[in-house]
């Protein structure tokens, strides 16, 4: 073999391993900035969906553009496999933050986001709040990758992000979160 | 001691070897992962509520196009040419085309020669799955809802070619399966 070959050898396998070397630095940044982004909750929504009732359904907005009666909407999420135990739990929440806050104060919109688009239209006449089978693609990617069992995701009158509630197996401790968030 | 310089050389060529095939590995890995769905992502039917607003249940097909797509994005006009290229031969594959906007309000599809559904409204797995922050994407599905093709961003000449050749091999599979 003449001596000259392993020498070319070497070279070419050490250029090819630096500029395999730079395209996965390349490629681990790419990945790490698109993690960021993605991992980060975006303020702003898209309340737009479908109820129970097959209609099209947004928040309800006065003329400033503003939720109606300066109030909140609160997100969480029902889990159709749960059957009527989740409906009594977000019940049981709602009761609870009623009772914990001030009468006539700014009112509370609470839709339940179904996970399995038309299945828990049954449960809508036993709900005390407004279940929705459908929502725009970006509010239900935000709501389906955020909201884990029992969290939820409070918007303010602006229908901006306000607090991404956390989750809990007890109704009167989520009614309590969700009252300490709506006060902060 | 003497170095034998040839074993030495052996040795290095060796060990290069090994650290470029490492590396061509870790690349392809990583770019798995740089991607929005990973080549093992499966997606659910795209349940959802059309413009009219009806509800739309999709038909039994062999695959799926699905674009993300919105007025207001610009790049997503440069590749119309692409995208109804690929579409129509979807079309003409017995399979179906969904575009979906980010937004409800963000499109205003009037429709197409090629029966493009217009999915307003999704629901919760399919929301799950597809990313809303990129526009355009096109995503082609087989029948079980396996990614067969997708770009982010434009598509062009070449990437319209992959598809194609993919959305062949998949008629191709469906034809040795029944046959």
């Amino acid at each position: 073999m003449a001596s000259w070959l392993p020498a070319i050898a070497i070279v070419l396998l050490s250029a090819n391993s630096l500029y395999l070397g730079i395209r996965v630095s390349d490629e681990i940044s790419i990945c790490k900035a698109r993690r960021d982004r993605f991992a980060y909750l975006p303020r702003d929504s898209s309340l737009n969906g479908i109820a129970s009732d097959g209609k099209v359904i947004s928040p309800a907005v006065a003329a400033n553009g503003r939720l109606e009666g300066e109030g909140f909407l609160l997100l969480f999420v029902i889990d159709v496999g749960k059957g009527t135990e989740e409906i009594e739990y977000w019940n049981k929440v709602i009761e609870t933050v009623a009772a914990a806050r001030p009468q006539g104060g700014r009112p509370i919109y609470y839709w339940g986001i179904c996970n399995a688009g038309n299945a828990c239209n049954q449960y809508q006449r036993l709900a005390n709040f407004t279940i929705v089978a459908f929502l725009d693609l970006y509010q239900m990617h935000v709501v389906a990758n955020t909201i884990q069992a029992h969290g939820a995701l409070l918007y303010d009158r602006a229908m901006i992000l306000r607090s991404h509630i956390p989750s809990s197996n007890e109704p009167s401790l989520q009614a309590s979160l969700i009252v300490k968030h709506l006060r902060g | 001691m003497r170095i034998n310089w040839r074993h030495f050389n052996e040795c290095l060529i060796v060990a290069l070897i090994v650290v470029n095939v490492f590396e061509l590995e870790l690349f392809y890995w990583v770019r798995g992962k740089t991607g929005l769905y990973q080549p093992t992502s499966t997606f659910p039917s795209l349940a959802g509520f059309g413009s009219n607003p009806q509800r739309y249940i999709p038909a039994v097909t062999p695959c799926v196009l699905l674009r993300v797509s919105s007025d207001s994005c610009n790049y997503c006009r440069v590749d119309q040419p692409f995208y109804r290229r690929l579409a129509e031969q979807v079309r003409h594959a017995g399979c179906e085309s969904v575009i979906v906007s980010p937004k409800s309000g963000q499109l205003n599809f009037q429709g197409d020669a090629w029966g493009t559904i217009h999915l307003r409204f999704v629901d919760y797995r399919l929301g799950r799955i597809l990313v809303p922050f990129v526009t355009p994407q096109t995503i082609l599905l087989d029948g079980d809802g396996h990614i067969r093709w997708y770009r982010e961003g434009t598509m062009d000449q070449k990437a319209l070619a992959k598809a194609l050749r993919e959305l062949a091999r998949l008629h191709s599979d469906r034809g040795a399966k029944t046959g």
